[in-house]
Order: structure tokens, then sequence, then C-alpha cells
């Protein structure tokens, strides 16, 4: 892992994944505004 | 600018606070029954209809319709009434014999609590004298040992994943770059198996309660899984599940990316942590929103705090996990030269997880409990009362190893015979320690489960007598007057009579308006209200079913005399079944 994130391809994969867990972070402070959102309507 | 960005972020948060609105009841009631209780109907009804305050689902209530003799006199299923959504339906044989009948509802609240209560009416017109049924015993079952073992589980899971995560990635990372040849590993693979653990609890946990809600097996998954969003409570847990999918796709992601051995993070480590931060963040919001936080005044404060709450408990639990995990992993060479840093760093989040936990327990307490004597008299309350001994205990074991093993901890990198005692020490004191906060995880996963004592048990200090169970003739005095309440049979679920004799001087008081409201202390439902009528000089007397349900009840005689100043009286009577 060490070595193929020192090649670019290795490190856009990086990048790419941590765009992912990004995402996931988002979706879920979405997911639980809605939840508040709902709950003090 | 991170520290601004978390000050920008937490007064935001008590801006939403302030503005968002009070709560509004935690449980549904029932406010009007078709026939009237106790009532005498000369026509057989051929449905029984109850309308709560609010909607409630047909799939999680019963309604059982029976005789003298415990014959069920129910020709259906309960259904909601077509164009009312708060009224729930069960249709009755034709032509029900002359007699009395007793129904007992049970119905699932908004934040997952079970509500009952029983009513009688007769069907005339020769019903003869009301029997003395016998109430159904359906346990408040949000408690039963496999709910609560499941409901710990996720809890435990949930935090220890959550705290292992924050103690790998922010806490213990300089450990791989300043000990040659150490490894966090271990702290990694922990955290894999918590997070799959919390995965599979969180849904077992919402088939199992969903399960015991709607009187079906936890193996009927087929029936079960359309039914997890009909509750708030069902719809909370389905979203945590689904914020911990994603927390745990962000922090598995984090913890590929990282690469320790560096000093500085990349712009993708520090983006996927970020990312897993603000899930978990997002994760510990909803048990809050779908349990007893969201039901209690005012709302946006107590979720607050139970927010916080979990934060700073999950950093804490997760972390000793974490330590004793590496403690494990670690050759006996490196461990005093990793463990003296690791444990300073871990000591001030620890330290301040422990002020927040403290802070936020304390306050969110004061929330919930009317009056302080609830603390030992409720369930709920003495489920506080074991954590927070269990969390005190933790606490000292705590303050030990940061005044004497972290500093030992410290010299012993420049004195290594100091080294092997104190790990040893710190090993047993940070078990103790994780073990006397799974205890309170417990305890916390308890009270969680049981209902909150209602706002109306405040009003249980400015009684003035306390009364039953079994037949009341009791004498108070308030301003001058002298009021001989007399309640008979006083028995829950059967009429009873409410008389009182209002005497000033000896005199009797006549031609006052007196009204007596009944008002259920130990759970939130609707108060029933009842004009007394004056049948003898100053005696005033209404029969009513009004004790629907065994327990405690306010009974506050609001009495206006033609002439002087109203007053209010107040009795707590015990009634039994």
């Amino acid at each position: 892992m060490s070595s193929s994130s020192r090649t670019p391809a290795g490190a856009w994969a990086r990048l790419v994944m941590a765009a992912t867990a990004l995402g996931a972070g988002t979706v879920a402070v979405v997911v639980a505004v809605l939840l508040i959102h709902a709950v003090l309507g | 600018m991170r520290r601004g960005g978390r000050g920008v972020l937490a007064l935001a948060v008590v801006a939403v606070a302030l503005l968002a609105p009070a709560a509004a009841s935690a449980h549904a009631y029932l406010i009007k029954t078709v026939p009237s209780a106790s009532t005498e109907v000369d026509v057989s009804p051929p449905v029984v209809a109850l309308t709560f305050d609010e909607a409630v689902e047909p799939r999680f209530a019963i309604i059982s319709v029976s005789d003298k003799n415990a014959h069920q006199v129910t020709a259906g299923s309960v259904h909601r009434a077509a164009g009312n959504p708060d009224t729930l339906i069960v249709p009755l044989k034709p032509n029900l014999p002359e007699g009395w009948y007793l129904v007992y509802w049970r119905a699932i609240s908004v934040d997952g609590h079970p509500v009952q209560g029983a009513f009688t009416f007769a069907r005339g017109p020769n019903a003869g004298p009301a029997p003395q049924f016998v109430i159904p015993h359906i346990s408040q079952t949000a408690t039963t040992p496999k709910l609560l073992v499941t409901r710990w589980l996720v809890f435990l899971s949930v935090m220890i994943a959550i705290g292992l995560f924050f103690l790998r990635i922010g806490i213990a990372r300089p450990v791989a770059r300043r000990i040659e040849g150490t490894s966090l590993r271990s702290i990694s693979v922990a955290f894999v198996i918590s997070s799959v653990v919390g995965l599979i609890a969180i849904p077992v946990y919402l088939d199992c309660s969903t399960a015991v809600d709607s009187l079906r097996s936890a193996w009927d998954i087929g029936a079960l899984v359309p039914l997890f969003r009909i509750t708030a409570f069902g719809r909370g847990y389905v979203d945590m599940e689904i914020c911990f999918a994603l927390f745990c796709v962000a922090a598995w992601v984090t913890l590929w990316v990282d690469r320790p051995e560096r000093e500085h993070r990349s712009i993708a480590e520090l983006l996927a942590g970020i990312g897993a931060l603000v899930a978990a963040a997002a994760v510990l919001v909803v048990p809050g929103a779908s349990g007893h936080a969201a039901q209690t005044a005012p709302r946006s404060l107590s979720l607050l705090l139970d927010w916080l709450h979990l934060i700073s408990g999950s950093i804490w639990l997760g972390g000793l996990i974490g330590l004793i995990v590496l403690w494990q992993s670690l050759p006996s060479g490196r461990r005093v030269g990793a463990l003296s840093v690791v444990i300073p760093r871990f000591s001030n989040a620890a330290f301040v997880s422990v002020l927040v936990l403290l802070g936020t327990g304390t306050w969110a307490t004061v929330l919930h409990m009317p009056l302080l004597s609830a603390m030992w008299t409720t369930s709920y309350g003495q489920a506080i009362l074991v954590k927070i001994g269990l969390l005190l205990a933790a606490m000292l074991l705590a303050a030990v190893n940061l005044v004497r093993t972290k500093p030992r901890l410290v010299a012993a990198r420049s004195r290594p015979e100091l080294g092997a005692s104190t790990t040893v020490l710190l090993r047993r004191l940070i078990s103790g320690e994780a073990l006397l906060i799974t205890g309170a995880v417990f305890a916390a996963a308890t009270l969680s489960s049981l209902a909150p004592p209602a706002a109306a048990l405040a009003k249980e200090g400015s009684a003035l007598a306390k009364v039953g169970p079994g037949p009341i003739s009791t004498t108070v005095h308030k301003d001058g007057y002298t009021l001989k309440v007399v309640i008979t049979p006083n028995k829950a679920v059967a009429p009873n009579s409410f008389a009182v004799q209002i005497t000033k001087g000896g005199a009797p008081v006549s031609g006052a308006n007196v009204t007596l409201t009944f008002l259920m202390l130990d759970m939130t439902m609707g108060q029933q209200e009842y004009q007394l009528k004056e049948t003898k000089p100053g005696l005033y007397s209404h029969a009513a079913p009004a004790l629907v349900m065994v327990g405690h009840w306010g009974l506050s005689f609001d009495i206006t005399p033609k002439a002087g100043e109203p007053l209010t009286a107040l009795v707590v009577d015990h009634a039994a079944g």
C-alpha cells in the first residue's frame, strides 16, 4: 500500500477513497439532521 | 482554526437549542371512549372505539373486551377508524348479553414505551352491580432481560467502536512514529470487530423490540421488517443502522489511507478522517432523537446534552478498551515507551470527557427528574443512582491513573526500573475502569428502557395527604377550611365514589363550586376533570371510573366558595387493582 501510494495512480486511488469516506460522513449527517428535524418538527 | 470551527459549531447548536420549540407529552393517552367508561348502554354496541391524542399504530395495539367471566367478546382485529387515524376500533360480537364488560387496552407510544389502561361499561338495561374485574397483566416489555442485553450490546459496541477509532486516529497515532517497531494494528482490528458487532446488534435489537411490541416472534422477520419504520423509535434505530454503516465505511477507509509513520497527514487522510468523525457524531445523535431526550422539554437542550454525553462516554470507554488491547499487543520491551506516549495524551482527552460526562449527565438528570425524591422512589431514578455510583468508582480509578500512573510512566523514560511495575498497575486500573463503565452503560441501557417519571410527580411534594390503597377517609386542612375526603372502594378500573365534606369553623360550606382533577403520577397521560355535586350541605360527591389504572394518582380538589378566596387541596392516592 505504502509503495503503491507513491505512484500517481495510488495517490488518486487514496483520494477517491477519501472522497468516498467524506461522502459517507456527509450522508450520515444529512440522515441525522432529517431525524432531528422530524423529532423537533 | 480547528478550535474556531468548534466554537462556531457550538454557538450554532446553542442557537438552535434556544430557538427550538418546547416538548409535548411523551406518551399517547386516551381522550375518548365509545361506549363511555362506566356507563350503561341499552343496545349492544357493535364496536369499542378508543380515541388517543395522537395517531396510534393498530398493529402494535391490543384492545381486549371481556365479560365478568373473562371471556373475550371481540369479533375481529384492531383497526383504525376510517378518516380518523387517532381512533382505534375493535368489533364486538353481536347481541352482547346484559352485564358488565372490561375493556383493557395497550398501545405503543412514539418513544417505544407501552402505555396501557382499562375501563368498564355495562350492557343494560339490567346489567346488575359492577363486578370487580381482574386486570390482565401485560408487563412493561421494554425491560425484558433479552431486550436489555441486546440494547446494552448496541450501546457498548457503538460506543466502543467510536472510541477505538478516536484513539487510533487521534491519540495513539504518534506511537508508530516515535517508538520504532510498534504497530497500531491491534487497535484497528479491535475497531473492526466492535464495528461488525454493532452492525449486527442494532438490527437484532430492532427486530427483538419490534417483535415484543407487536406480540410476534422475533423469528417472524418477514412480518417484522415492514413494521420497523412505523414508530419513531423504530425509525430512529433504522437511521442509527444507516449512520453507523456509513461511519464504518468512512472509518475503514480512514484506517486504510492512514500512514501513522508520517508526522503530517495527507489531504486524503484528512478528508477521510473528517468524514468518519462527522459520521460518528451523526450516529450518536440518534439514541437521543429516538428516546427520552426527544420527549423531554426543552427538547433541543435535552438532545444536545444526550449527544455530548454519548460522545464523551464513547471517547472514555472506547479509549480504555483500546489501551487494554494496545497493552496486550505490545512486546514487553516497547510497552513502557509506547504507553508513555499514549497515556498522557489519552489522560487529557479522558479528563475533558469525564468533565463533559459529569456536566451533561447532571443537567440531563435535572431535566428528567421532576423532584429529587424521584431518584430513589422510581425505577428510573434508581437506575440513574446505580449509573452514578459506577461512574464515580470509575472516576476514582481514573484519578489514580492521572495523579500516580501517568507521572510514573513519564518518569520511566529516564528511570526504566519504574516501567514494569507501573504498566502492571496501569493495566489493572484501566481494566477495572473499563469494567465499571461497562456496568454504567448497562445501567444506561436499563434506564433508557424505563419510562421516566411523569412531570406531574413534582406535585407530590405539595400534597396535603398521601392515602391508599383501600377505602379512605381522611381529613386535611387548608386556608382555614377542613376537608374530609372519602374515596370508596378506591380500586382501579372499578367505579369509585369520591366525596369531600367541606367545613369552616365547624359549619358546612354550602354553594361552593368544587372540581376534582385526576392526574396520573407514575406516567404521563391526560388528566380528567369532574364537577362534584353538592348532595348534602357542604358534602360534594361524584361517582366515576376515574382511576383507570393501578398506581399513584394526584387528586386535586379545586374549591371556589361562594364567599372567600378559591383554594386547591391535593391528595395523593394509591389505587390498587
